[in-house]
């Protein structure tokens, strides 16, 4: 059936209102001579009459009158929330910037320094913030002897005196 | 805000709240979910009341948030696998003789295939079917381009039809 392809979606946009006076001309002058295609419109119709014919019981007009006033009262809680919100962002703002200023213990003598090592592994530049045990610990899902092994690389010293207690 | 705008505001409810109630409730299918989403709708119209310059603008942008909200509303459910029990669609076997009674069971098969459609399916159908909006307007509320409107409500169109194909009395 060639024309169905041809005129099936052209019946859709004639019932939703989409069609121009000559479209809609031509469409009619051919659903007039072709039984099949009146027969195919008429169901689209149908279909469309029927669908619209389902209607949605709405709340009263004094439902709406209740909820439009629910809309234009502020919510308490908002007042509030203008002023707190910049206040929150203030003090957050001041902590983070005081901990700039927050001096680190100062337990040196603890802290492992890191070296780069002599074959090029386990280059780390900086000083960390933790003692030897706690690095060991760290690394101590490999096993110890390898992780005393990883250390004397890193630290370029024995590890022995770690050991010690 | 001044009190003109305040006036328009209320004015624009009155007339829009009822219809947007029928998107939300068409697209959720519960009562109380599609009151809560128009209230929400309106909500955030109102905090950007004074941005708007004409009334159309506005009604786009309604329709617009409605959509999205009941699109999320529907996501979530989905996901939570809860299924609406409530319908609140008008039931005229209350006020009709029994001869009718074949055609209200058709309407209530394409009730069925509506809430089968897929959520921008469904968008499509009510805007065009109930809202009467072109299928320009359409494209516009649900950022597509005029080409797929047209489509997805010839399909959806299409698909009742098919799936209503035994029951062809009332038409």
């Amino acid at each position: 059936m060639v024309c169905r392809r041809k005129y099936e979606r052209l019946m859709v946009d004639l019932l939703a209102g989409e069609l121009t006076e000559v479209e809609t001309e031509m469409l009619m002058a051919h659903i007039k001579g072709c039984p099949k295609c009146a027969g195919l419109f008429k169901e689209y119709k149908g279909v469309i009459e029927k669908s619209k014919s389902i209607e949605v019981s709405v709340p009263e007009s004094d439902v709406w009158e209740k909820k439009l006033l629910e809309i234009k009262i502020p919510r308490p809680h908002r007042a509030g929330i203008k002023i707190l919100k910049p206040a929150a962002v203030l003090v957050s703002l001041l902590l983070l910037v005081s901990l700039f200023f927050v001096k680190m213990p100062d337990n040196r003598k603890d802290k492992v320094v890191l070296k780069t090592s002599k074959n090029g592994y386990g280059m780390v530049l900086t000083k960390l913030p933790y003692t030897e045990e706690c690095l060991l610990e760290r690394i101590d899902y490999i096993d110890e002897e390898s992780a005393s092994e990883i250390l004397e690389i890193v630290l370029d010293t024995p590890t022995f005196s770690i050991y010690e207690y | 805000m001044p009190d003109g705008k305040k006036r328009l505001f209320e004015e624009f409810y009155k007339e829009y709240a009822g219809k947007l109630y029928g998107v939300a409730f068409r697209m959720v299918n519960n009562r109380q979910d599609a009151m809560d989403i128009v209230q929400e709708s309106f909500i955030r119209a109102y905090k950007n009341w004074e941005k708007f310059r004409n009334e159309s603008a506005v009604s786009t942008w309604m329709y617009k948030i409605t959509l999205n909200l009941s699109y999320d509303f529907l996501k979530k459910r989905s996901t939570n696998g809860y299924l609406p029990i409530e319908k609140d669609f008008e039931d005229k076997r209350l006020h009709i003789s029994e001869k009718n009674i074949i055609d209200l069971d058709m309407v209530d098969s394409i009730k069925k295939e509506i809430d089968n459609l897929t959520p921008k399916q469904k968008m499509v159908f009510i805007l065009k079917c109930y809202e009467e909006l072109t299928y320009e307007e359409i494209a516009r509320i649900t950022k597509s381009r005029v080409g797929t409107v047209k489509a997805t409500y010839f399909q959806v169109i299409q698909k009742i039809k098919k799936n209503l194909g035994g029951k062809k009395n009332g038409m």
